[in-house]
C-alpha cells in the first residue's frame, strides 16, 4: 500500500513551472536552456533533444506538438520522483489549436498528391491528447486528466477544477499548463503541483497560474 | 456534492433528431450504418453512419438555423434546440454553462485552405454554438479522443459541485469526414462490414456522425429521474494508440468510480455500456476489465452497432440510452454480436430483454492517448 | 538482393523516423520487432505503406504483415520474389 502524502501543514502547491518565450525556457523564471537556432522546428527540437542527452528514440516520431511537450516535460521534471503513486498523478493541459498543426500536415499529404496516401504515424497525432499520452507513458502519469482547448488559459476553470480534485482526494500531484504549437510557434507554460510543506511555495490557484501564464503572452 | 440530476437530452443522429426517435429505431433493430462504396477521394469501401442532407436541411428549417452555420454546427444546434423544447430553462442565463466535446470540430473545413480560419478553430466553433443561445459563459472545450463525451459529463459534475452554475448543457458532436475515415482506414481499424462488438468474427470500428446533449443540474425536480454518481479520468501509461492488454486503465476509473460511492456495492450495477467499438483489442481489453470486478454475468452492450463511432459524441449519445434503459426497465440488444469473442466470457446482450427494477448503470470509454474514463447513472425511485 | 536490402535500410530510417540510425546500423538478420529498436504496430503499418509506395506490394492485414517483417532480410525476399 502506497503511503499518502497529505499530512496537516501541506498545501497543494506550485513547486516548479516552465514557460517558453524569447526562444528560451525559463524554470521558475530563471532562464535555464536557450532554443539553438535551426531551419525549421525539426531541427532545432533535434538539437535541443540531443543537449537533454535522454536516450529515447521515440522522440523522432512524435510530431511537433509531442516534440514540445516532451521537451518541456522533460526540463520541467528532470529526474524529479512523484511523491505518491502513479493513479493519483493528473494531468491538464490546455492550448489553442488542438492539433491542428499536424491535421493540416496530414489532410494536405494524404488528399494533396495526385493519389491518395494515408501514414498511420501520422493520423495518430490528430488528436490533441496524444501529447498527453506522451508524456503520460514518459513520466508514468496514470491519473485524472482532460484536455481543455480555448483562446486563452482559462485560469479560472483550470484551477478550480483541479483544487476540486485535489480536494476529492483523487489526485496528490499534477502537471497543469499550456502547450500550443501551430504555424511553427510553439507556446509552453508547465506547473509541477504538489503537496509541498515550504512556506515559500506559491500556492496553486487562479491568480499565481495568471501570473505565470501572463510571463508567456507578455 | 450536490446531488447532479437530468432535466433534458437530446440525440440527433441517422436514426432520428430526438432520443424518442432514436430510441424507437433501436427497438425495431435499425441501425444508421450503410455501406458506401469507394470514390476517387476516398479509394476503400466502407461501412459507416451518416446523416443524410434531407435531415440536415429539415433540422435546419425546424430549427431556423440560418446557411452562415457549418454542418457540425447545425446539428448541435439542432439537438440543443431540441432537448430543451419541453422545459422552462432559459440557456441565456448566467446560471447555465456549455461543455462541448469534440475531438475534430469542424474539420471538413481543412479542404478550404486558409479560408475561414477562425472555423477550425474548436473554441471559435464552440462558442458559436453558445453565443448561438445567448450564453456569455465562456464555453469548456474537451478534445480528449474517444473518452471526451464521458469525460465532459464527468466535468460538468463537477462543476456543478463548485456551484458556479446551477445547469450545464453538456454537448457532444463530430461529423464522419475524409479526414476520419482515411485516417482509421490507414490504421487498419476499420471494419469493411458493419461492426460487430465483443464477436467472434469482429473486424474492427465502423464511424458515425452525431450530434448529443444532456443538460445536467443541481435541481432535482425533473421529468428524467436520474442521477450521476462517480467519474474517472486515467491513463494506461503504455501506447499512443492501443490500449492496454491488461485493461490496468480501465479497471482504474471503474475502481475509482465505485468508491465515490459511498457504500457502493458492485453487485448493484444492474447493467454495462461498454465502449465496444468492434476492434480486437479494445473489446478483449473491456472485457478483461469487467472481468476483474467480477461482472461476468452483468449485461452489458455496446451501442456502436446501430450509430458506428461517433467519436466526441459517443460519450453522450451512448449514456442517454444507457439511463434511458434504467427508465425503461430495457436492456438493448448490443447489436452485430451473435458469439462470444473474448478470452474472459462476458454477458453481452443478443436481444432486447426487458428487465424490472433496473436501478444502476456504469459507462465506460477508452481512447487514443491511452485514456479511459467511466461514471455511474441512477434511477431515483422517489418519484 | 543485397542491393535491395541497402535500399531498404534507407527507406525504413526515413519512414520510421529512426532519426540517429545509419544503415549500416541495421541488422539485415535481427528480428525488427521485440529488438531494441523498440518498433510497434505502428510502425509495422507504416512498412505497409512503404511497401505500397516504393514498391508496388500490397500487404492486406497485419496478420500477413508479422510474417513478412520477421527481418529486413525477409522483407526484401518478399520485395524480390513480388516485384511489380
Amino acid at each position: 500500500m502506497q503511503r499518502s502524502c497529505l499530512k496537516k501543514g501541506m498545501m497543494f502547491s506550485i513547486t516548479k513551472h516552465i514557460t517558453l518565450r524569447d526562444g528560451s525556457f525559463f524554470l521558475n523564471n530563471e532562464k535555464a536552456t536557450k532554443i539553438e537556432e535551426g531551419a525549421n522546428f525539426k531541427e532545432i527540437s533535434k538539437k535541443l533533444y540531443q543537449s537533454l542527452e535522454v536516450d529515447y528514440p521515440k522522440f523522432y516520431k512524435m510530431d511537433n506538438l509531442s516534440k514540445t511537450a516532451f521537451l518541456s516535460s522533460e526540463l520541467l521534471l528532470g529526474a524529479h520522483t512523484f511523491n505518491c503513486e502513479e493513479e493519483k498523478i493528473g494531468l491538464f493541459i490546455s492550448n489553442k489549436a488542438s492539433s491542428l498543426e499536424t491535421d493540416e500536415a496530414y489532410y494536405s499529404k494524404t488528399f494533396g498528391e495526385d493519389e491518395f496516401q494515408a501514414n498511420p504515424a501520422l493520423f495518430v497525432y490528430t488528436l490533441p491528447n496524444i501529447m498527453m499520452g506522451e508524456l503520460c507513458i514518459r513520466h508514468k502519469i496514470k491519473g485524472e486528466q482532460s484536455m481543455w482547448v480555448s483562446d486563452n488559459l482559462d485560469a479560472t476553470f483550470v484551477s478550480k477544477y483541479v483544487n476540486l480534485l485535489y480536494s476529492e482526494k483523487l489526485i496528490e500531484s499534477a502537471i497543469v499548463g499550456w502547450i500550443d504549437f501551430y504555424k511553427d510557434e510553439p507556446e509552453v507554460m508547465l506547473c509541477l503541483v504538489e503537496n509541498n510543506t515550504d512556506n515559500q511555495a506559491i500556492a496553486f490557484n487562479e491568480k499565481n497560474l495568471i501570473n505565470i501564464y501572463q510571463r508567456l503572452k507578455s | 456534492m450536490n446531488t447532479i440530476s437530468i432535466v433534458a437530452d437530446n440525440i440527433f443522429s441517422p436514426l432520428g433528431g430526438s432520443t424518442a426517435s432514436n430510441i424507437e429505431a433501436i427497438l425495431k433493430g435499425d441501425s444508421g450504418i450503410k455501406r458506401h462504396a469507394a470514390t476517387d477521394k476516398l479509394p476503400f469501401d466502407y461501412c459507416g453512419a451518416k446523416i443524410s442532407d434531407d435531415q440536415f436541411a429539415k433540422a435546419s428549417e425546424d430549427h431556423k438555423i440560418d446557411s452562415s452555420y457549418t454542418c457540425l454546427e447545425s446539428m448541435c444546434i439542432a439537438s440543443i434546440s431540441q432537448a430543451i423544447n419541453e422545459t422552462a430553462l432559459d440557456l441565456s442565463s448566467s446560471e447555465v454553462g456549455f461543455i462541448i466535446s469534440t475531438t475534430k470540430g469542424n474539420i471538413d473545413l481543412l479542404k478550404e485552405n486558409d479560408k475561414n480560419i477562425k472555423g477550425k478553430y474548436l473554441y471559435h466553433f464552440a462558442s458559436r454554438i453558445s453565443k448561438h443561445f445567448n450564453n456569455a459563459n465562456k464555453p469548456v472545450v474537451i478534445s480528449n479522443a474517444c473518452i471526451s463525451g464521458v469525460l465532459a459529463i464527468i466535468t460538468a459534475k463537477r462543476l456543478l459541485s463548485i456551484g458556479d452554475y446551477k445547469h450545464i448543457v453538456v454537448l457532444g458532436a463530430d461529423l464522419i469526414s475524409d479526414f476520419t475515415l482515411s485516417g482509421f482506414y490507414a490504421l487498419k481499424a476499420m471494419s469493411p462490414d458493419p461492426c460487430k462488438p465483443f464477436d467472434k468474427n469482429r473486424t474492427g470500428i465502423n464511424l458515425g456522425e452525431a450530434a448529443s446533449c444532456i443538460i445536467l443540474s443541481t435541481e432535482t425536480k425533473s421529468e428524467l429521474p436520474i442521477q450521476v454518481h462517480g467519474g474517472a479520468s486515467s491513463n494506461d501509461a503504455n501506447h499512443i494508440s492501443g490500449p492496454s492488454r491488461t485493461g490496468a486503465g480501465m479497471i482504474s476509473v471503474i475502481k475509482s468510480s465505485f468508491g465515490q460511492v459511498e457504500g457502493f456495492q458492485k453487485d448493484k450495477i444492474d447493467f454495462i455500456s461498454a465502449h465496444g467499438t468492434g476492434t480486437l483489442y479494445n473489446d478483449e481489453m473491456e472485457a478483461k476489465a469487467i472481468s476483474n470486478f467480477d461482472l461476468n454475468r452483468t449485461p452489458i452492450n455496446s451501442f456502436k452497432g446501430y450509430f458506428g463511432h461517433t467519436l466526441g459524441a459517443a460519450g453522450i449519445l451512448e449514456s442517454i440510452l444507457t439511463y434511458h434503459s434504467l427508465l425503461r426497465n430495457t436492456l438493448f440488444a448490443s447489436k452485430g454480436f451473435s458469439e462470444s469473442g473474448t478470452s474472459e466470457e462476458i454477458n453481452v446482450l443478443s436481444k432486447h430483454v426487458e428487465k424490472e427494477n433496473l436501478n444502476w448503470a456504469l459507462k465506460t470509454a477508452s481512447g487514443f492517448g491511452g485514456c479511459n474514463a467511466a461514471i455511474l447513472f441512477k434511477k431515483r425511485n422517489d418519484v | 538482393m543485397e542491393e535491395i536490402i541497402e535500399k531498404l535500410k534507407i527507406q525504413l530510417i526515413d519512414q520510421l523516423n529512426l532519426e540517429d540510425l545509419e544503415p549500416s546500423d541495421l541488422d539485415s538478420d535481427e528480428p525488427l520487432f521485440g529488438s531494441k529498436l523498440g518498433l510497434d504496430s505502428i510502425d509495422a503499418l507504416e512498412i505497409i505503406v512503404l511497401l505500397e509506395r516504393e514498391h508496388g506490394i500490397k500487404v492486406l492485414n497485419q496478420e500477413d504483415g508479422k510474417k513478412i517483417f520477421k527481418s529486413i532480410r525477409s522483407i526484401a525476399e518478399h520485395i524480390s520474389a513480388h516485384k511489380v
